[in-house]
């Protein structure tokens, strides 16, 4: 049989030291009031509370800071712990406690004591919810959901106080995707675009604008000459025209005839200013002729003959007189011939000036003729020079038209060169936005704290709530559901004939069905109208339950009497069973006179 | 082909889940382990931000 012996140091009401043994089975404590018994009760709980569990339990010592308390157990369990008083707590200074998993739970579980939590809820009928929370560890969850409620309100009010900031900064995500998206567009247009040698480009350009140059210069050649040309076929027309109009003037004039009339008429006149040559030179004899006589006929008076003078002959003067009017009539006849042609002369010289007139005006004109048709063939001369520098031009001009197209292409790749350009500036003129706008963003950002990163996380907390709520909801649920097979189990071996049946209800209400007397049927009861005797039994079987199913390993059992004295038959009955729960049952009991606490064996 | 695909999906979706509950479920037992050897606080920042990636 199994024996415990419990020694006990300044332990509240138990001062100084002392010692109580206690047997396998059931035990009774005996005392007086305000002897000792809560306190050897509060010494078997300071075996079994753990370091964590001794905060607020100075009262336990009932002593000054500092001061030291103790409880040692030989036996079946061996142990020595030690206690420091502190300004709010106990503090451990000796051996573990002798259980490891009370949680919290040691006094509700192995103290049936008025005070106890279950017989609370049985007595006054509450939910039993605080209680099966507290068995199934849910109060942990609900500490770690409390704490998870205040991360998420903490969060959400950050959150909140961010708001206006957010809308800026979703503002500023938009842009920034915007600029994001424009670049990668940019830069797959830049792919597009084939890589450019920009100096073998440029100087392409420079040879291509110079074979511009000179296409324009060629041009401008080509345009000169025709217009050379055209003013050549023009002039060459004009004067053809001209030369066409001589040729018709001269056909008309007949220079040849007109220079035969000329010819003729000069020699007319030739003839008869010969003719009136003669008849000056007969006449200027006849006047010598006369004198000759004039001087022969003053002789012949002076000397009634004579010689003449001039031949020698001898003359008479009768013959002087005849050749004297013979003279006189020739010089008459002549003059009047010189003067008739005289005026034919004049005539004739106008006649010849006429004709000369007109023959000489046929020949300026075939002259002129000449000229331009001499004119004409310069001209045509010119023209077919020009025309071979128009011909060699345009030669020019199209080998030069290679280069021209070759012009087209450097166009077409500068075009491509102009484009790439345009796009990388575009494409920096976004990045140096997007590094301004990123910088906005990130200044706003830590203004406000991560909102992207605090939403996820007041999402992950919110998961985690609902995760944490249902895992507590799952265990208070089995612990529900073993309660009510473990109870009405307690009670089919119990065999007590008026209780049907024992339920926690889905509210955690405790429902009781009963074999009610004159009745067949089965009634469900509320708590409240059971007996307090019965109630006081089915805490009792609550907490039978409880130890056996939570706390199987604490050895310690501990019944107040006021729980025993209502209904002692009840008791009795599942005294073999309470044997089964702790290896030591300790019923206290109030005795009327003593001074000590005595524990009896039963 | 259809309904190889849809069973993938499903596959997926049972293995975010799993995923999703690990992440949970590992958690809980870190939560409740530094609970019961003392108090939460900050630490409980620490296990939000592990769940969160």
């Amino acid at each position: 049989m199994k024996k415990i012996t419990i020694e006990t140091e300044n332990v509240g009401g138990l001062m100084g030291k002392s010692s109580f043994s206690f047997t396998e089975g059931m035990n009774v404590v005996r005392a007086p009031n305000a002897i000792g018994k809560t306190s050897l009760l509060h010494a078997i709980e300071l075996l079994g509370l753990s370091n964590a569990e001794l905060k607020d339990k100075k009262f336990y010592a009932n002593l000054f800071t500092g001061d030291k308390i103790s409880v040692r157990t030989s036996g079946s369990v061996k142990t020595n712990r030690t206690f420091t008083v502190t300004k709010n707590d106990l503090v451990s200074n000796g051996d573990e406690p002798i259980i490891h998993t009370s949680k919290g739970r040691l006094s509700p579980i192995c103290f049936a004591t008025p005070n106890n939590p279950l017989f609370n809820v049985i007595t006054t009928g509450k939910s039993l919810r605080p209680n099966i929370e507290n068995l199934s560890s849910a109060d942990d969850y609900t500490k770690v959901i409390k704490e998870l409620e205040k991360c998420y309100t903490y969060t959400n009010n950050a959150i909140q106080k961010a708001q206006p900031k957010i809308a800026q900064i979703e503002l500023w995500e938009r842009q920034i995707k915007d600029a994001e998206t424009k670049i990668k567009n940019y830069q797959q247009e830049l792919k597009k675009l084939p890589a450019i040698d920009k100096k073998k480009l440029f100087e392409n350009i420079k040879e291509a604008e110079k074979k511009q140059s000179i296409d324009q210069q060629t041009a401008k050649n080509i345009t000169k000459i025709k217009m050379k040309i055209d003013d050549l076929k023009q002039s060459i027309k004009e004067k053809e025209d001209e030369v066409a109009m001589y040729t018709e003037l001269i056909k008309k004039d007949e220079t040849e005839k007109l220079e035969k009339i000329y010819n003729k008429k000069n020699e007319e006149l030739r003839k008869i200013k010969n003719e009136l040559r003669n008849y000056q030179r007969k006449l200027s004899i006849e006047h010598e002729m006369q004198k000759l006589i004039e001087k022969n006929i003053e002789n012949v008076a002076k000397y009634k003959h004579s010689n003449c003078f001039a031949c020698g002959h001898e003359i008479e003067k009768t013959a002087l007189g005849k050749l004297k009017a013979g003279s006189a009539q020739r010089i008459a006849d002549l003059e009047k011939a010189i003067k008739k042609h005289e005026f034919e002369v004049d005539k004739k010289e106008e006649e010849e000036q006429e004709a000369d007139y007109a023959w000489t005006a046929s020949a300026a004109a075939e002259n002129m003729k000449t000229k331009l048709l001499n004119s004409i063939n310069g001209l045509k001369s010119t023209l077919n020079k020009q025309e071979k520098k128009l011909k060699d031009e345009q030669t020019k001009r199209n080998s030069n038209k290679q280069n021209m197209s070759k012009l087209a292409t450097n166009k077409e790749e500068f075009k491509k060169y102009e484009q790439r350009n345009d796009l990388n500036n575009k494409i920096q003129e976004l990045k140096m936005q997007l590094e301004s706008m990123r910088k906005h963003h990130t200044k706003d950002l830590e203004s406000v704290g991560n909102v992207p990163e605090m939403k996820k996380r007041q999402e992950t907390i919110s998961a985690l709530i609902d995760h944490m709520s249902k895992r507590k909801e799952q265990l208070v649920e089995e612990v529900r559901n073993k309660f009510n097979s473990l109870i009405n189990q307690v009670y089919n071996d119990l065999d007590y004939k008026d209780i049907k049946d024992v339920t926690i209800g889905k509210d955690f209400f405790i429902k009781v069905t009963k074999y009610k007397e004159g009745f067949k049927d089965l009634a469900d009861f509320p708590l409240e109208a059971l007996s307090t005797s019965e109630r006081l039994t089915l805490g009792l079987i609550l907490l039978i339950v409880t130890k056996r199913h939570y706390l199987p390993e604490f050895p310690f059992f501990v019944i107040d009497e006021v729980v025993t004295s209502y209904d002692p038959s009840r008791v009795e009955k599942i005294k073999d069973y309470l044997l089964d729960v702790a290896d030591y049952i300790i019923i206290t009991q109030l005795k009327s006179s003593g001074t000590t606490v005595e524990v009896i064996q039963e | 082909m259809v309904e190889k695909e849809s069973k993938t999906k499903e596959e997926s979706n049972t293995r975010r889940n799993a995923d999703e509950d690990s992440v949970f479920t590992r958690f809980e037992m870190k939560a409740l382990k530094i609970l019961r050897t003392g108090h939460l606080n900050n630490e409980i920042y620490e296990l939000i931000y592990e769940a969160m990636q």
